[in-house]
């Protein structure tokens, strides 16, 4: 029954605007990078990104900088969009009355939940890789790029990298949809649940960047952020940021689960 | 799960018929038992020691005035929210349990409340999804039931509260269900609507169908249900068959003679003491035993009776007397 109820949430968020905008947001974010490089006649991208010096002479690199970009505010407040919603808005709807009194119980009603969660995750990246894909191969082409560690790859190849530097994106972007999914169940309020996530992204930052942490480091949340920059030679863990991503996603996940099963459904 | 129904106006529906509905919810246990409910939200109590029987077949009003835990005793039968002391078993099952407790029961809360942005039909098939799924064809017979086959691809937001409510009707049939439970159900319903909304309530219990009916309409409760429970205050003030309640406030007789001041005198004298002089008659309120003796003395006493009437209370009457009696 779960793959029943998750197929009509992901139903339900295509029908809301809310996922529409969100998709819009990603598009244009993407555009605006394309278009603003491809004008720009002089510089480019900040030199502590992989492969900004290439910017311009192959479509692979442009991706990476969205990705640099958007850790700090967009990538909390566009993962949290819908997973913000997604309880909140039964509540606002008074609708779980309905849905939780047939056959389904509460724990297939949350997991088809946070599966279309991450499903829309998921999707918002590939939306997001996707345009900007197609856009920086139109303004600039499909050419061999040198990683950091000097190796000459091919452009599909340098391409294939991108793809796997965004699902590796994936993994911390998951980790706060599980928070805003967490925060919806607990506040009942989407925007609380958008704006606590925005803080919580932005608290994990202010932890990482206290002294002292040293070894600790790669295991807070803002290092899976650029794990991705290991597909170029750079630092980071891809398997090591999917094993501690994993543990700061089921953390939310679980506790929205523990709040969801026991909360009474009296309305607003 | 869900069930094979015909029109709104129902001829021969098939939708409660026990050879469709889930066995299981048809164990022999009563469709509802509720015992020492208690519900209380901080130092508010909303539900206090409730204990009321549904029997199967029956038509079970629940009524109380706004704010006497209704709806909140609702809520927990159908599981929606804990109870902090008490038991409610639904065919013998606790409903605390989880779905399955829910088996062969259905109806809502409060107004029906749907995803606006999804469409009548497709708000039933995400519910039919949830219940295991449901043939397209019975999701449109529900519909017709309910005079919304014709509004079916309309977004639900676009709906009137009349037809939220109905399509809450459909929802609720396309379960088969064993026990409906319908709060308020009549709630924005135009004369039309609850004119068929009584019809369905008529038709279902000859289809084995159970009904705990919460309503604010007492007329319609009167007319439909069998036995009724009247909460004031989180407490239960009365349960039992419409005619005990009556009972239970002695009947009205209405007497109608030349001489009325010698009638109330005798009435006293043969040990009725709350008779009184109205509108150009007396009025006693005594079983009927008091009643027939006192028409004998009145014969006795040679005081002519020019008509003598049993006054039928209302619904209404009693509930007003027992819930604003002992607010």
């Amino acid at each position: 029954m779960i793959w029943g109820a998750y197929r009509w949430e992901v139903r339900k968020l295509l029908r809301q605007k809310r996922t529409l905008a969100a998709a819009a947001a990603a598009v244009l974010y993407a555009l605006a990078f394309v278009v603003t490089l491809r004008l720009k006649s002089k510089g480019g991208l900040p030199p502590d990104i992989p492969l900004a010096g290439q910017v311009k002479q192959t479509a692979a690199v442009l991706p990476l900088a969205l990705l640099a970009f958007a850790t700090f505010f967009g990538a909390p407040i566009i993962a949290s969009l819908v997973p913000g919603d997604i309880i909140a808005s039964e509540d606002t709807n008074n609708t779980l009355k309905m849905i939780l009194t047939r056959s389904a119980g509460r724990g297939t009603i949350y997991a088809a939940k946070v599966l279309a969660s991450a499903t829309y995750a998921v999707a918002l990246v590939g939306v997001l890789l996707l345009t900007a894909l197609v856009g920086s191969t139109i303004a600039f082409g499909i050419h061999p790029a040198r990683l950091e560690n000097g190796r000459l790859v091919g452009g599909l190849h340098a391409v294939g990298l991108t793809i796997g530097a965004y699902a590796a994106y994936l993994l911390p972007v998951l980790v706060l949809a599980a928070v805003a999914l967490f925060l919806s169940t607990a506040t009942r309020n989407a925007p609380a649940a958008i704006i606590g996530t925005v803080f919580v992204s932005l608290l994990f930052q202010g932890i990482a960047a206290l002294p002292g942490l040293g070894g600790a480091k790669p295991y807070l949340l803002p290092d899976q952020f650029t794990a991705w920059e290991s597909l170029f030679g750079g630092a980071g863990s891809i398997p090591r940021a999917a094993l501690v991503c994993a543990v700061y996603a089921a953390v939310p996940a679980l506790a929205g689960w523990l709040i969801f099963r026991r909360r009474d459904i009296a309305g607003l | 799960m869900c069930a094979h129904v015909d029109g709104w106006s129902g001829t021969g529906s098939d939708v409660g018929a026990a050879s469709v509905r889930s066995g299981s919810a048809l164990n022999g246990s009563p469709p509802v038992e509720v015992q020492s409910l208690r519900k209380t939200y901080g130092h508010v109590v909303a539900v206090d020691g409730v204990d009321l029987t549904v029997h199967t077949g029956d038509v079970y009003g629940y009524l109380g005035p706004n704010g006497a835990g209704k709806t909140t005793t609702l809520r927990m039968v159908l599981g929606l929210i804990r109870r902090d002391g008490g038991a409610v078993r639904l065919f013998g099952r606790d409903p605390a349990e989880g779905p399955a407790a829910l088996a062969g029961v259905a109806g809502f809360v409060e107004s029906p409340t749907f995803y606006p942005y999804l469409s009548g039909r497709e708000n039933l098939e995400l519910l039919g999804t949830l219940d295991g799924g449901c043939p397209g064809r019975w999701v449109d017979e529900c519909l017709d039931r309910v005079g919304l086959l014709d509004r079916a691809r309309d977004r639900v937001g676009g709906y009137s509260l009349g037809m939220r409510q109905r399509l809450g009707i459909a929802a609720s049939l396309m379960r088969r269900p064993a026990l409906l439970v319908l709060d308020e159900p009549a709630n924005g319903l135009d004369p039309a609507g609850i004119r068929d909304m009584r019809q369905l309530i008529s038709e279902l219990p000859e289809q084995g169908v159970t009904i705990l009916y919460s309503s604010h309409l007492l007329a319609e409760v009167e007319d439909v249900c069998n036995r009724v429970a009247i909460l004031n205050a989180g407490r239960v003030a009365f349960e039992g068959g419409l005619d005990e309640l009556r009972a239970s406030f002695g009947e009205t007789t209405r007497i109608v003679t030349p001489d009325a001041a010698r009638t109330v005198a005798i009435a006293a004298a043969s040990g009725i003491a709350a008779a009184k002089v109205e509108d150009d008659a007396v009025w006693i309120d005594a079983p009927t035993s008091a009643v027939d003796a006192l028409t004998l003395a009145l014969g006795s006493a040679g005081i002519p009776i020019r008509s003598l009437t049993r006054e039928r209370r209302s619904l209404e009457e009693l509930f007003f007397q027992l819930t604003e009696n002992t607010s």
